[in-house]
């Protein structure tokens, strides 16, 4: 036992996590907090914007496999980390965010500063901390990491009154914790283990599906293995993307509403589809009702709540992917012998490949500066193990379709709540727990516009990351929506004054290029990932180029328009 | 198909955790008839009752989300006629009515307090045993109700 003030067990919690950054802004209610941080060799990374330092705070997280801790004070820091909040809650991310309160005795007094962020967060956190005594802090910031980081990983708040963090007490750090309620590991049921090794093992067009699920668990290789014992074709989630590298020769690529066109098409012909450490979002599969209504599915995940909750499977297990799919694999090893290509599946695979080659949505534009010309391009200069993060919109979704991921955690980007301004801030955290790559944060200047002071962050922390920017004036996938869905009547989404981005990062003090060939967009690439500096580089891209493939939504994968001009599936 | 279902859980007896609960039940769009906390056990845990009406997936949601909520320790779901369920109601009544009362039967109630124009009952029963001795009384002699929601424990 030792005495010290709350906040000063708070921070030495942080170093027992072995905490190397932190992410944040002080304010009002959080001064004592960072007074102790001031000594304590954790590197703080200041802010423009909580929002920032949340998204900082999530990518470090999804980089480093580790939680990544944000800071607020009170009130309205706090709630701007909310939506940083939420979006790793979405993608079950593991940060720590730390705000301050005001004092206990001015709790519900409505004092300046003051809001509730316990209520506030309550649906948008795996659980939430308010020590009420400092004594309690230890034990709130154990049980924090604890949550945030086992099962299936998500946000957690711990929100420290103000009188909380100056008082002192004899302090117990402990070692472990245990929580009754919150049974993260649970045994696996072998019996369904051997149901799932059965049905994979018997079925003749089965279908591989890895969600995220797969880069928190670092299961890639046992999923691989899995895919090549039984020859079958991969498709993922959009956050799964990458999880299966995507240059392999089983690799589909992305499901969904803007996935590749011979995912949605294999996917229906499946009879047995293995689903991992996905969430069977509306994104992935269209209509609940008309995904798979025949082939049977296999769910494994780490969240009990997820089997059956969109779709009825017919075997799922609960547990941990890298030790579920070890499990799979070894009972398929029992009843099944490495299967030999060619056979019919795969032949029928690479007649749908064939035959959607050359859908509208894949020939090459004649532009130069189009959407999928400008992916490969990006693939072509960045080495495998760069990290690539993304802001929201059709940047994000050209990525999604043409810009082949290599590497588990080298693809980062905000899939489930869909976050705009995430891709800036991510790209800072990515590079904070990964200064060794290169790390790109891909953008629309929708995006960018919304967390564009982070490069004030980058430049004076000397974060050097690179930016891209595809200008289009618009927030062009609302555009795309208003052009297909509202018959052209485009309101709210041009932005026919956007700023000089080059300026603007001049501004900052940041390295920026506009470019307008590909030509210009590599040597400018790879003059920036070379450099120890900040870049940013602006791409003009026309705001009428749609993105295809397009499974409008409310629909079924059976409906994915394929571009053109012929708003159809082609079969 | 929808069905009635009683499910009882435990919880850690901490403040804002009737909150987590109710927060999850709103923001899931799960539809409840009734929700009861009472603490159990040395006031360590409280035990919470709530009736759902809703098909088996609706049903299998709800415990999973509560299961998921880090304060619920134990979640138990039945039918209901699996379980022993009791309400308690206070119905205030005109003394007009107490000629009614030999319409209801006499071992669900006593009467426990009586003024010169008005007197109060205490009803323990099931919910549609206290449903149905409401019904006969008509609501101009009814002054105050009070409910007190779904308790219950599984059948011996």
């Amino acid at each position: 036992m030792v005495e010290m003030s709350g906040s000063d067990a708070l921070i030495e919690g942080l170093r027992r996590e072995k905490v190397e950054a932190v992410f944040g802004m002080p304010g009002g209610a959080n001064l004592p907090i960072y007074d102790s941080l001031y000594e304590s060799g954790i590197r703080h990374v200041l802010v423009r914007h909580e929002q920032s330092g949340a998204h900082m705070a999530d990518a470090y997280a999804r980089v480093s496999r580790r939680a990544g801790v944000c800071m607020a004070t009170s009130g309205p820091g706090a709630t701007n980390l909310v939506t940083g909040i939420a979006t790793a809650y979405m993608d079950s991310s593991p940060v720590i965010a730390i705000t301050g309160q005001v004092p206990k005795t001015m709790i519900g007094r409505d004092a300046f500063q003051e809001t509730d962020i316990m209520g506030v967060v309550a649906s948008i956190t795996k659980n939430s901390y308010q020590p009420l005594q400092s004594s309690d802090i230890p034990d709130a910031v154990k049980k924090a990491f604890y949550v945030a980081t086992s099962g299936r990983p998500g946000p957690v708040v711990i929100d420290i009154p103000k009188d909380v963090q100056t008082d002192r007490a004899e302090m117990v750090f402990p070692e472990k914790v245990e929580i009754r309620g919150y049974r993260p590991h649970l045994a696996l049921d072998h019996a369904e283990v051997e149901r799932a090794a059965e049905i994979l093992a018997s079925a003749e067009r089965p279908v591989l599906w890895g969600g995220g699920g797969i880069r928190i668990s670092d299961a890639s290789e046992q999923f691989q293995a899995i895919a090549e014992l039984l020859m079958a074709p991969v498709v993922t989630s959009l956050q799964g993307k990458g999880t299966f590298p995507e240059d392999h020769p089983l690799s589909l690529g992305p499901m969904g509403m803007h996935g590749r066109a011979e995912s949605n098409k294999i996917v229906q012909e499946c009879d047995a589809l293995l689903a991992v450490g996905v969430r069977f979002s509306d994104r992935s599969t269209g209509t609940f009702s008309d995904f798979m209504p025949n082939g049977k599915i296999i769910h494994l995940d780490a969240d009990p709540s997820e089997i059956n909750k969109n779709k009825r499977v017919d075997v799922y297990v609960v547990g941990d992917a890298k030790h579920m799919l070890a499990e799979i694999y070894a009972a398929l090893c029992r009843r099944f012998r490495q299967r030999e290509a060619p056979y019919p599946w795969l032949d029928r695979v690479k007649e749908v490949r064939e035959q959607l080659a050359s859908i509208p949505a894949y020939v090459e534009a004649e532009r130069e500066l189009s959407g999928p010309k400008i992916m490969k391009t990006l693939r072509e200069v960045l080495p495998a193990n760069a990290i690539m993060t993304t802001g929201v919109g059709r940047h994000q979704m050209w990525a999604e379709v043409h810009y082949k991921v290599l590497k588990p955690r080298t693809w980062i980007t905000s899939t489930g709540l869909g976050t705009m301004g995430f891709g800036l801030p991510a790209a800072i955290g990515a590079k904070v727990a990964r200064p060794d790559v290169p790390v790109v944060d891909l953008d629309g200047d929708g995006s960018f516009m919304m967390t564009e002071n982070a490069l004030g962050t980058a430049v004076e922390e000397q974060i050097p990351i690179t930016a891209i920017i595809l200008n289009d004036h618009s927030l062009g996938l609302v555009e795309q929506w208003q052009r297909l869905f509202y018959n052209r009547r485009y309101i709210g989404v041009k932005y026919p004054r956007t700023p000089d981005f080059v300026k603007l990062a001049q501004a900052y003090e940041a390295e920026a290029t506009h470019v307008e060939s590909l030509k210009d967009l590599s040597k400018a690439l790879e003059g920036a990932i070379r450099s120890e500096v900040v870049n940013v580089i602006e791409v003009p891209v026309s705001a009428e180029e749609d993105v295809f493939p397009f499974m409008p939504p409310g629909m079924s994968l059976k409906d994915t328009i394929y571009g053109g001009g012929k708003e159809t599936a082609i079969f | 198909m929808t069905q009635s279902k009683i499910i009882s859980f435990i919880v850690e007896n901490k403040p804002g955790v009737l909150f987590k609960v109710t927060n999850m039940i709103r923001r899931r769009c799960f539809n409840i008839d009734s929700i009861t906390v009472g603490t159990i056990d040395h006031k360590e845990i409280s035990k919470m009752t709530l009736t759902v009406d809703g098909d088996e997936s609706t049903v299998e949601q709800v415990v999973k989300q509560l299961l998921k909520l880090i304060d619920v320790l134990d979640v138990n779901v039945w039918s209901p006629n699996e379980a022993m369920s009791r309400e308690l109601a206070l119905v205030k009544l005109s003394n007009n009515a107490k000629k009614l009362l030999n319409k209801v039967g006499d071992s669900i109630y006593r009467i426990i307090d009586t003024s010169a124009d008005a007197f109060t009952l205490e009803v323990v029963g099931t919910s549609e045993e206290i449903d149905s001795l409401l019904e006969k009384f008509p609501s101009p002699e009814v002054q105050e109700i009070a409910r007190t929601g779904m308790t219950a424990v599984r059948k011996c």
